[in-house]
């Protein structure tokens, strides 16, 4: 009985510290040996061979994989932008779903950070305007976050104008890239 | 330099009121020595291009003359009508660098102006011109010209989120970057001195700077959610005209320098912007949204009522002001698929003439002069900016293209 509970113990204490060594590591083909040796370990054999340390270790493996999942997540919002017409500053059809994606992804990972809402536009006009109408741009999308539920005071809002382009060619394609809203978390 | 002829004089354009045209100028230019020829050469582009830019002169490029100090072929220059002649000798002495200057009446027979200008670095050199040209002007009572020996500063876009405000002559021969590092934007003149300037810097949140050219040093002036931009300055130079948006919505406020106050001057919840003073700094001209797209209004600074003035053009989103007069930018096309059309408009709050400024191209960001003869602007063509001016009284308009970057505001 208490050889059992040692070996239970020391198969608890191999988890924890499997996790804990493992979590430092990001062996890109460590999910691929995890499926292979979860289908063949034995679990009461484990604490007498390596195959329960690979065993114990492909479970801690396959939580850091869903670790490394929501890491993609979090950084997903910030690589998103919501795009405008030519001229105007008011959501799109299109574009509310991806309101609803950032809104979403706001409130499920970072529901006390700071968000900043950065519009920007195309490079017609002269940029007094543009600087304005990029703010209400990034108002617009604010507005519609927190009709989806992201807190209002973790929004704030600034305007580039045309000052930051993500491309420069003279092209139709390029200038509707410039006409958006982009997101920086914590910044 | 690039000169374009735009359109006949119209009898409502009273900016300049007496307009003198067609002075025939012969320019003689002289080395002191050997060493400083390829400065005269520079000397001699220049003087003539400033003279070009006056638009009241035909210039006419000479070596009749063996020496500076030869005696003057009066007949030869009688017999092409040739009005006056400048004489300017380069001299490069001690660590600096001028010209003497003399100016004939060849009609009279008399001498007009000596003068001598030095600078203390060559690249400084166009000054040198712009001053000789200025005083000219000045001289033979044409107009003022005094812009010509002044800075323009202006911000130009290097990268993404990166810019630099520069300073410069006209003709951007000599430029020297005074802020870089940041994104710097929309440089404003506190006043004609040119001895402290506005910008705003867009950093974690916007703010605009009072930077003094001469000390190099900053203060802050005040911050503000979203965005920040000093669009004007009143004569006395105490108080600024604002665009904010402390509540993300961008309006128009009044700044007291002294007081420190900050007063509200727009509440509309679309988009006010580009307050310039006018009628004695107690009224504004801004561009608005207020009908479905940009245009121009005005109101009294402490009063709510809003009046219109441009009802042509679908789109016109940047206005200045000179005394009775505002000039404004209108998008002519709608095209969101290629290239669209921006030209500057002239309007008087006395007629309801309206003066097509440019014709092609895009056209932005007009600023009337001191004296309110000429204007500065920027045209976009291509891949290029330039800075542009038009001599109002004249009609006539020069391009002076920007070697690397975008311009994205100026003030001269």
């Amino acid at each position: 009985m208490k050889k059992s509970l040692f070996y239970l113990l020391t198969i608890v204490a191999l988890v924890m510290t499997g996790c804990g060594a493992k979590s430092d590591a990001m062996d890109p083909t460590a999910g691929e040996k995890t499926e292979q040796q979860a289908d063949t370990a034995v679990p009461e054999q484990a604490a007498d061979t390596q195959e329960p340390v690979a065993e114990e270790g492909a479970v801690a493996t396959a939580e850091e994989e869903s670790v490394a999942e929501e890491t993609a997540k979090e950084t997903g919002v910030e690589e998103m932008a919501v795009y405008f017409d030519f001229d105007k500053f008011n959501i799109r059809g299109d574009m509310a779903a991806v309101v609803q994606e950032v809104a979403d992804k706001l409130k499920a990972g970072h529901a006390g950070a700071t968000v900043k809402l950065e519009g920007n536009c195309d490079e017609w006009g002269t940029d007094e305007y543009n600087y304005a109408l990029g703010l209400k741009r990034a108002k617009s999308v604010k507005d519609t976050l927190v009709q989806y539920g992201v807190a209002e005071t973790n929004l704030k809002l600034i305007s580039y104008g045309e000052s930051n382009p993500v491309c420069t060619e003279k092209n139709d394609a390029c200038w509707a890239k410039n006409r958006r809203v982009e997101f920086k978390i914590n910044p | 330099m690039i000169q374009l002829s735009v359109f006949a004089a119209d009898a409502t354009m009273d900016i300049v009121k007496q307009v003198r045209e067609n002075i025939k100028i012969a320019v003689e230019t002289f080395s002191s020595g050997k060493s400083d020829v390829d400065f005269s050469k520079k000397i001699e582009k220049m003087i003539v291009a400033d003279l070009k830019v006056a638009a009241v002169f035909l210039v006419n490029e000479s070596d009749i003359s063996p020496k500076y100090d030869s005696p003057i072929p009066v007949l030869q220059y009688r017999n092409t009508n040739t009005q006056l002649l400048l004489r300017v000798q380069s001299i490069v002495s001690g660590g600096k660098y001028g010209i003497l200057a003399d100016l004939y009446d060849l009609e009279h027979n008399r001498k007009l102006l000596a003068k001598k200008y030095s600078v203390s670095s060559e690249e400084r050199y166009p000054f040198l011109t712009h001053k000789l040209t200025a005083d000219i002007a000045k001289k033979l009572e044409i107009e003022d010209l005094g812009w010509m020996e002044k800075f323009v500063i202006f911000a130009k876009n290097t990268s993404a989120k990166a810019s630099e405000i520069v300073i410069g002559d006209y003709s951007l021969t000599f430029t020297q970057t005074i802020i870089s590092g940041s994104l710097s934007l929309f440089p404003k003149w506190r006043d004609e001195t040119q001895r402290e300037f506005f910008y705003t810097e867009i950093g974690d949140k916007p703010t605009l700077y009072r930077a003094n050219l001469y000390t190099g040093k900053k203060e802050k002036v005040t911050t503000s959610d979203g965005m920040l931009v000093c669009s004007d300055v009143s004569r006395d130079g105490n108080k600024l005209l604002l665009t904010m948006a402390p509540d993300d919505q961008p309006d128009i406020y009044v700044y007291d320098l002294e007081s420190k106050k900050l007063t509200r001057v727009t509440d509309y919840k679309g988009i006010d912007v580009n307050g310039n003073f006018v009628d004695d700094d107690d009224t504004i001209v801004f561009v608005s949204d207020r009908l479905g797209g940009p245009n121009i209004f005005s109101k009294k600074v402490n009063e709510k009522a809003v009046q219109q003035m441009v009802f042509k053009g679908r789109n016109n989103n940047f206005c200045t002001s000179f005394k009775n007069y505002i000039a404004y930018v209108s998008r002519d096309t709608n095209n969101e698929f290629s290239d669209n059309a921006f030209n500057i408009y002239l309007i008087s709050t006395q007629t309801d003439y309206i003066r097509q400024l440019t014709t092609t191209g895009k056209n932005l960001f007009p600023r009337f002069s001191p004296s309110g003869d000429s204007m500065l602007y920027i045209k976009r063509f291509k891949n290029e900016s330039a800075l542009g001016i038009i001599r109002l009284g004249y009609n006539k308009s020069f391009l002076f293209p920007l070697k690397t970057g975008k311009l994205q505001a100026i003030d001269w």
